[in-house]
């Protein structure tokens, strides 16, 4: 497998607060990877640095070939490296459909979508093709019954699902998702851990920013540690999970056995 | 009918110019550009048409001509003020209007200075402005649909969003700008032309003041917002005569009742009601 994302050396440093300082990964096409850390780690800042939200102190980032860290996060979006945030972001008068086509707008439109103003013969096919992708994704996430209502009206794990939808109709090749399922009831947990392995069945590259390790153990190929803004430990979950640099971080002390980093 | 028409043309006139004037804050503010720039193109558009009409101009190429100044400057004028926002951009734009009315007042012969420029030759029938004000409302309905329209919401509502979402910020705002810009421009000519006369009164503050009103009253959510504003501004007076020298506070506190109670306008007051009147129909 090749690699889709590349970072090298990267550092975010806010005056003297050094929030990423130094994170090297690889990330391989298809793969489903764990990002967890205890708080204030470095994980947003880092999800922030690699969506372009974030200007880069140094270090390199690369995606599917292409240097990026000098481009902007709206160039990134359009080649397909997507986000969601730690909290709801929808329009809440819109319907779930609508959310979800504003996904697939950047790749229909493209950059340019002004010129299309006053042509609207220009815009026909491309509604359509929006409206197909986002009706798509929409059935995947199991909204087809709530398409045409308000957004704001839905329930919190529903939103997030909309949100889900709205990343997937933009076609994305890698997507990083911070803390999807908090807040979630555990059968909302399990529908979204269901949505991440069938998509890495479809060869969607995958972050997942979480706290609870359950479910980054469940879901997870590969899991990279930070703490203080610098990856202590990468592999699998069980081995992620024994590191004594890692329950140094979580627990504070060496030695404990009680190795279940716990939820916040 | 005929009657009420011929004795109420002045008043029907005014109602399409400045429905074009609330349009142009209306589309800004749905934006969530908080712009007060078209004031000041209002401006430049009203003195253009007089000295385009001195000059011997006929009326559709003088708009036209008035409509690519508006949108050009606008567009230019975005450049240096792209980056701000909420209250700076308010600020700033205010300011470039209130120079305008300084320009106007001292402008020698381009202007008339204090005295204005009367006479204007150039006139419009009732029919032709409502066709000019039928084809700006359609250019306006069509920034609200599709995926325009998605775009300037998501900025509107949420910057940070539409960066993820691959929505080029500042392009969308500087042709809101233009936009708005342009209708001022549009509007201010055909206050021009309606009037005969301009004159640098009633110009910046009284004129966002107006133009603002007539927006957040009808509701900035969509164009016919504005058009709802215009009317019911320009009629009030009119059908409320009574209230006589109270006018403006009238004025006032219907437009407080409104934002504190409807945020959304007429519009929203609208869209509450026929969602009522569909719940009690479904109910029985």
């Amino acid at each position: 497998m090749s690699t889709l994302l590349e970072v090298h050396d990267v550092r975010v440093h806010f005056g003297g607060v050094k929030a990423v300082d130094g994170v090297s990964m690889h990330l391989a096409e298809g793969g489903l990877f764990g990002l967890v850390g205890p708080n204030g780690s470095g994980k947003s800042t880092l999800l922030a640095a690699l969506s372009r939200m974030t200007d880069l102190t140094s270090g390199s980032l690369r995606f599917a070939g292409h240097s990026y860290e000098r481009e902007t996060a709206q160039w990134v979006s359009r080649r397909g490296l997507g986000r969601t945030f730690q909290t709801v972001r929808l329009l809440p008068s819109l319907s779930v459909l609508e959310n979800v086509m504003v996904g697939a707008d950047a790749r229909l439109y493209g950059p340019g979508i002004v010129s299309n103003w006053v042509m609207p013969w220009r815009t026909r096919q491309r509604e359509k093709a929006g409206r197909r992708a986002a009706m798509s994704a929409v059935e995947r996430l199991e909204l087809v019954d709530l398409m045409d209502s308000a957004a704001g009206a839905l329930s919190y794990g529903t939103q997030r699902r909309v949100e889900i939808a709205r990343i997937l109709a933009a076609a994305p090749k890698l997507v990083l998702f911070d803390e999807p399922t908090a807040g979630m009831s555990y059968e909302e947990r399990d529908a979204i851990g269901k949505v991440m392995r069938q998509l890495q069945a479809e060869g969607i590259t995958q972050v997942l920013v979480e706290h609870d390790m359950q479910m980054i153990s469940d879901v997870c190929d590969h899991v990279f540690v930070m703490n203080f803004g610098v990856v202590i430990a990468e592999g699998d979950a069980e081995t992620v999970v024994q590191d004594s640099a890692v329950q140094e971080a979580y627990l504070g002390r060496r030695g404990d056995g009680d190795a279940t980093a716990g939820s916040h | 009918m005929s009657g009420f028409y011929a004795s109420h043309l002045t008043l029907i006139q005014q109602t399409a110019v400045v429905a074009v004037l609330a349009m142009s804050f209306q589309v800004v503010l749905r934006s969530g550009v908080f712009s007060f720039a078209s004031a000041g193109f209002y401006v430049v558009g009203a003195y253009a048409l007089a000295n385009m009409s001195k000059a011997g101009w006929p009326l559709l190429p003088a708009l036209i001509v008035i409509v690519i100044i508006g949108a050009a400057g606008g567009y230019l004028l975005s450049i240096p003020f792209v980056r701000l926002r909420g209250l700076y951009l308010a600020m700033v734009t205010f300011a470039w209007a209130e120079i305008l009315v300084v320009v106007a007042d001292n402008g020698g012969s381009l202007t008339g200075g204090p005295v204005g420029m009367f006479g204007v030759t150039l006139g419009v029938s009732t029919p032709e402005l409502f066709v000019i004000v039928a084809v700006a409302a359609l250019l306006i309905s069509q920034v609200e649909r599709r995926g325009l329209g998605r775009a300037l919401r998501v900025i509107s509502i949420d910057e940070q969003l539409a960066r993820t979402m691959g929505i080029e910020i500042n392009r969308q705002r500087a042709f809101i700008f233009a936009l708005s810009s342009a209708l001022g421009a549009l509007a201010g000519a055909l206050n021009t032309v309606r009037t005969s006369s301009v004159a640098p009164t009633g110009f910046g503050y009284g004129l966002i003041v107006l133009g603002l009103t007539m927006a957040v009253f009808g509701g900035v959510g969509s164009w016919t917002g504005a058009i709802i504003g215009a009317v019911v501004v320009t009629w009030f007076p009119e059908v409320f005569g009574f209230v006589g020298n109270y006018r403006s506070v009238v004025y006032g506190i219907l437009l407080i009742l409104v934002v504190v109670f409807e945020p959304s306008g007429v519009l929203g007051l609208i869209g509450k009601l026929t969602a009522l009147i569909r719940q009690v129909r479904a109910a029985t």
